[in-house]
């Protein structure tokens, strides 16, 4: 019986603990979503009453030739940033596994950038990029080639912030890491002896392997990188050059912010989320058919 | 086909010696055990033969040909793993395949020897199931079809049948021996496993502390064991192993004596007897003392029965021994026999060094 009142009080005491988190979810959180979903139907511009206004921020959007850019920019930018973060994180954690002299500090380096603040780590990167004394151009200078102009071309400035995306992959990093190391070195002795070379070993042991979790991964990426370039696009690019790196969460913040349009972007807001929601049902439903036709997923006949 | 030939081999992990000065051959379609508690540098010597790890000293041949520097996929070796190592993303097939597939074979030839080997292990009727689809004991056969697969110099099997159940051990263990038998394959097969040494071995190697302590058929190292160790460590119950005093005829202790015509004199030896040779005057496991022969009283302290066998732990002065009886002899704790050592199955241990003195036969 002293057991079981102590585990009663044992889980009293974990909800008491988990109050701070509930109560900052709720007001931080769950208010703000419901306001938001109430405020795409209104017209509201933080001075005067919100006025119902119905569809007809939906209808607008549908016109917004900047809304439009907006979306192809947002969905672009996932297109080149999530891949381009999963080679560096996946490449990163495979030429870290294991323990080998300086894997520890090569370990905390490629952790390392994403811990700095986003706009720290934005301004830090609008000195590399800077077409005047920026040490990318003054490099490129030193061996004879012309500077590289990122940020004054629609698809350079576009680069510019994917490319410096790809150094904040922490998580996904750790992440890879893990799986990697979870992987029975057996295997690799096994490969090593019947003379798989290093390149056929990741394709056909490791890769598969890590695949699982690297599809996971790639979903919550398209989730991060979304959102993730509102702060590069404020600071590095300010959306331009011609509306080219104007992304979703930019576009929005502008709306709300700068033309106190706050029911507008909050019916953006729902599109964005919406577009999310897409993406993640499309990769979903990849995963799914992957699966089943590998034959997993499902129960076979066991034999003792 | 080929032997193996090891020299003088050492292998430290820092300041930790593993293998120390390994001297071992094995011929030609022979399978040797490696055996030896844990830590005792079984497991390093095969990933030293396999070439999974590099030997500090020393030098290794396969065949005939030095393979010391040689890398793992050049030593002709397949190596079947204690967790079996099959790839779970791979089917049965795919796992067989494996080692021809890495080294580039058509696929013809893939798929006719990986058809061959499924059928001698009765693998044909599982070859689109994943891993984790079987049984322990399939996975198993698995794991010894893609060793088999390759064709290889050499079989090394680290602790192949310890993830299994004790019946299907056994079972398995007879399997390994035929299918062995029949390929005619090289094999090193380590194991901690006292029964599975000997009971498949053509010859057993007997690892302590890094150090090859015996190597011989395995009727030799039971009945012969060269060190006070070996008898501890083989036979279940293990050997006796009283403290004695041996005028080169007689050994004493406090309680008993047995004979021992030619040792050698020592005012303080190891005595060792088996639990079969320790007998009890009225068993029918035993003949009545032989005429010459001492015998001691003794006071039986517990008895184990196994069905097939009692073990009567006996007090006999200073000397504490195990007896081996048929199951009908049941003396009561407390009660005194009359015992006495066969004078012809007795060994005589350096205590210091455990190295032994004399073996009666």
């Amino acid at each position: 019986m002293a057991r079981v009142v102590g585990v009663a009080s044992w889980s009293r005491g974990l909800r008491v603990l988990a109050l701070p988190l509930i109560a900052a979810a709720i007001v931080l959180v769950a208010i703000p979503a419901v306001m938001t979903v109430m405020l795409a139907f209104t017209d509201y511009d933080a001075v005067s009453a919100p006025r119902w206004n119905g569809f007809a921020n939906f209808a607008r959007l549908w016109r917004d030739p900047i809304f439009a850019t907006s979306v192809w920019n947002s969905l672009i930018y996932v297109a080149i940033s999530v891949p381009l973060r999963m080679v560096a994180a996946v490449g990163t954690a495979l030429l870290l596994a294991g323990r080998r002299r300086g894997t520890a500090t090569g370990r905390a380096l490629v952790y390392l950038p994403t811990v700095v603040p986003d706009v720290a780590y934005a301004l830090l990167w609008l000195w590399v990029f800077n077409p005047l004394y920026g040490p990318l151009a003054l490099a490129m200078q030193a061996i004879g080639l012309p500077g590289p102009e990122l940020l004054l071309s629609a698809w350079g400035a576009r680069f510019a912030v994917a490319i410096m995306s790809a150094f904040q992959i922490g998580e996904g990093f750790i992440v890879a890491l893990a799986v990697r190391n979870d992987i029975p070195h057996e295997l690799y002795e096994l490969a090593e002896i019947d003379g798989a070379r290093p390149s056929w070993t990741l394709r056909r042991v490791t890769l598969p392997l890590m695949m699982p979790v690297l599809l996971l991964l790639a979903a919550r990426d398209v989730v991060l990188s979304l959102q993730g370039n509102f702060v590069p696009a404020l600071v590095l690019t300010n959306g331009g050059p011609e509306y080219a790196t104007t992304f979703l969460p930019l576009y929005t913040y502008q709306n709300a912010f700068e033309y106190l349009r706050f029911g507008y972007a909050s019916a953006m807001t729902l599109t964005m989320f919406a577009v999310t929601a897409a993406m993640i049902g499309v990769q979903v439903l990849i995963v799914r058919r992957r699966r089943e036709g590998r034959g997993e997923g499902r129960q076979e006949g066991w034999s003792p | 086909m080929a032997n193996l030939a090891l020299r003088d081999v050492s292998k430290s992990y820092g300041e930790h010696p593993a293998v120390r000065g390994l001297t071992l051959d094995v011929a030609d379609g022979e399978l040797l055990v490696l055996l030896g508690p844990s830590g005792c540098g079984k497991s390093t010597t095969l990933r030293l033969i396999a070439g999974l790890e590099s030997a500090d000293q020393g030098s290794i041949a396969i065949g005939g040909r030095d393979v010391t520097a040689a890398a793992a996929a050049e030593r002709d070796v397949a190596m079947v793993f204690q967790s079996y190592a099959l790839f779970p993303h791979m089917s049965v097939e795919e796992n067989l395949a494996f080692g021809l597939a890495a080294r580039r074979t058509p696929a013809a030839q893939i798929a006719a020897a990986v058809a061959d080997v499924a059928e001698t292990l009765g693998l044909t009727p599982l070859l689109a199931r994943k891993p984790r689809q079987l049984s322990g004991g399939e996975r198993q056969r698995v794991a010894l079809g893609r060793a088999m697969v390759r064709r290889p110099s050499v079989f090394l099997m680290d602790e192949p049948l310890s993830n299994l159940d004790a019946q299907l051990r056994v079972a398995t263990r007879a399997e390994i021996q035929r299918l062995q038998a029949r390929l005619a394959t090289t094999t090193v097969y380590v194991t901690h496993d006292q029964n599975e040494a000997l009971s498949i071995g053509h010859r057993v190697g007997i690892l302590d502390g890094g150090v090859l302590a015996q190597v011989g058929a395995p009727v030799e190292v039971y009945d012969r064991p060269a060190s006070a160790f070996i008898a501890g460590f083989l036979g279940n119950p293990p050997m006796n192993l009283p403290p004695v005093s041996c005028d080169g005829n007689v050994a004493r202790w406090n309680g008993g004596e047995a004979a021992v015509a030619g040792a050698p004199a020592a005012d303080a030896v190891t005595l060792g007897v088996r639990p079969e040779h320790v007998h009890i005057d009225g068993s029918r496991w035993a003949p009545p003392i032989p005429a010459g022969v001492p015998a001691f009283d003794a006071t039986v302290d517990l008895i184990e029965s196994a069905g097939d066998q009692n073990l009567i732990f006996l007090i006999a002065g200073d000397a504490s021994l195990v007896a081996r009886v048929e199951p009908a002899l049941r003396p009561a704790p407390g009660a005194r026999v009359r015992a006495w050592l066969d004078p012809s199955r007795l060994h005589i241990f350096d205590p210091a060094t455990g190295a032994a003195l004399w073996h009666a036969s």
